[in-house]
């Protein structure tokens, strides 16, 4: 249990790592101008992150040898970590590395070999989730796959610009920051509808049924939804009132769109967070937990993985 | 190529490395909380293609003893023979690997209420 817990939290660190190195280069690599008193800052912020995303996809990528056995002891084992090193999970790690190279090159060379690179980074970064997982096992993964890679490329480019557009809003002139802040603005408003219709493929895909929804993995998901909508309550409040005001040089509202722009990535940094449990110990098929029998005391609820999936995520619940 | 060319372009390419399935216990004999003579094996039934890597027996008030189990490819029936038991209540647990790359632990329960034949060792 305790192997558990500690690999998906540093998945769910990873997580946030990952997807803020993606984010910040989309940002750099799509943004329509300079930006000299933030660039900088965020070339290093951005390296930062994918050096940080690196080390945990290690540590995790070492730890899959301890999942396997149940005991940290699995570290050591050489059996165990030379069938870690043949299966997807070493593929996954393989082209998350690579990503985060292209990534940290493209934030440091300028022009279109940067913002290619960066580019490049990314979608390999992306992809690498489309390895392994629930997604990975279904008939019509050939549609699943891309899906996902359109549902994480929003989330990464939303997730990774909150903290450009923080430091945007609290360092250069207003003008400037209220133009960054309508560019972004003018993509979500393209991004939310991909998001959502991503997600709506995956989850009529991936849930056998309706009634799945009462189960872990359905409720989690439910979660995620929950917090999406109050997402777009703060997207609102930023895209029609807090923005705007920041072409008038508002100091109020300055300070107002970066509480609000924080609390946005709190929101998703859970939402990234609750996804890292989720896809680790549930599975959408929900009725059939992952190492249940068919037998005579299957309603025993100590008796089934999906339980252990329960105690790791209160146990994490509680440490929250 | 615009990037929403080349980032589709990209995806497209990228497909090509996916595959895999999902495992999930869908049988065992013994059964999960069956009681009935010492077994000799554990079999257990998968919906997909599954490896084990750990599996642990544990009698009841005893402490867990690791069972060794042939290295194998992956398979959706597994055999573990199991050493004699004596009666009481056991606990199997195991740890497998599915075609999707996770760690997928189960347990089971299982009594044994008679001896095994004379000249036998226990667990």
């Amino acid at each position: 249990m305790a192997v558990d817990i500690l690999s998906v939290t540093l998945r769910a660190l990873s997580f946030l790592a990952l997807f803020q190195a993606a984010g910040i280069a989309l940002f750099l690599a799509l943004r329509e101008q300079q930006l000299p008193k933030t660039d900088s800052a965020l070339q290093r912020i951005g390296t930062l992150a994918a050096l940080i995303a690196a080390a945990l996809c290690l540590g995790q990528y070492f730890l899959e040898a301890a999942r396997m056995s149940g005991g940290l002891d699995g570290v050591f084992d050489a059996a165990l970590q030379g069938m870690v090193l043949r299966s997807a999970v070493s593929a996954t790690l393989s082209w998350r590395l690579l990503g985060l190279v292209l990534i940290v090159a493209g934030l440091w060379f300028r022009g279109t070999a940067g913002r290619t690179a960066g580019i490049t980074g990314v979608v390999v970064l992306l992809a690498s989730f489309t390895f392994v997982g629930h997604t990975s096992k279904d008939a019509v993964r050939w549609l699943l796959s891309p899906v996902l890679l359109v549902h994480l490329s929003a989330v990464a480019f939303w997730y990774g610009s909150l903290l450009p557009l923080y430091l945007v809003s609290s360092r250069e002139p207003p003008q400037t920051a209220a133009s960054v802040v309508q560019e972004f603005s003018a993509r979500a408003v393209r991004l939310v509808p991909a998001l959502l219709l991503a997600g709506l493929i995956l989850a009529t895909v991936l849930l056998p049924n309706l009634t799945a929804l009462h189960r872990p993995y359905g409720e989690l998901l439910l979660a995620k939804v929950a917090g999406f909508c109050v997402l777009m309550l703060f997207a609102a409040m930023n895209r029609w009132r807090f923005g705007p005001a920041l072409r008038l040089g508002d100091r109020a509202a300055g300070r107002r769109f970066r509480q609000v722009v924080g609390a946005e990535f709190l929101l998703l940094a859970t939402v990234l967070c609750v996804t890292a449990a989720m896809t680790t110990f549930f599975s959408p098929e929900g009725e059939q937990p992952h190492a249940r029998p068919h037998t005579a005391h299957a309603d025993d609820p100590r008796r089934s993985a999906i339980v252990c999936g329960e105690k790791v995520v209160d146990s994490l619940t509680r440490c929250l | 190529m615009s990037v929403t060319k080349w980032i589709s372009a990209s995806a497209l390419l990228l497909l090509a490395a996916m595959a895999h399935a999902h495992a999930r216990l869908t049988a065992a004999d013994p059964a999960d909380g069956s009681s009935g003579k010492p077994p000799a094996y554990i079999v257990l039934s998968f919906s997909e293609a599954a490896r084990i890597t750990a599996m642990t027996l544990q009698r009841d008030g005893e402490e867990p003893r690791t069972l060794t189990f042939p290295p194998a490819e992956k398979a959706t029936r597994i055999t573990v023979p199991l050493p004699k038991l004596l009666p009481g209540s056991y606990t199997l647990s195991w740890r497998v690997v599915g075609e999707d790359s996770h760690v997928v632990p189960g347990t089971l329960h299982f009594t044994v209420v008679e001896s095994p034949a004379p000249g036998g060792g226990g667990a």
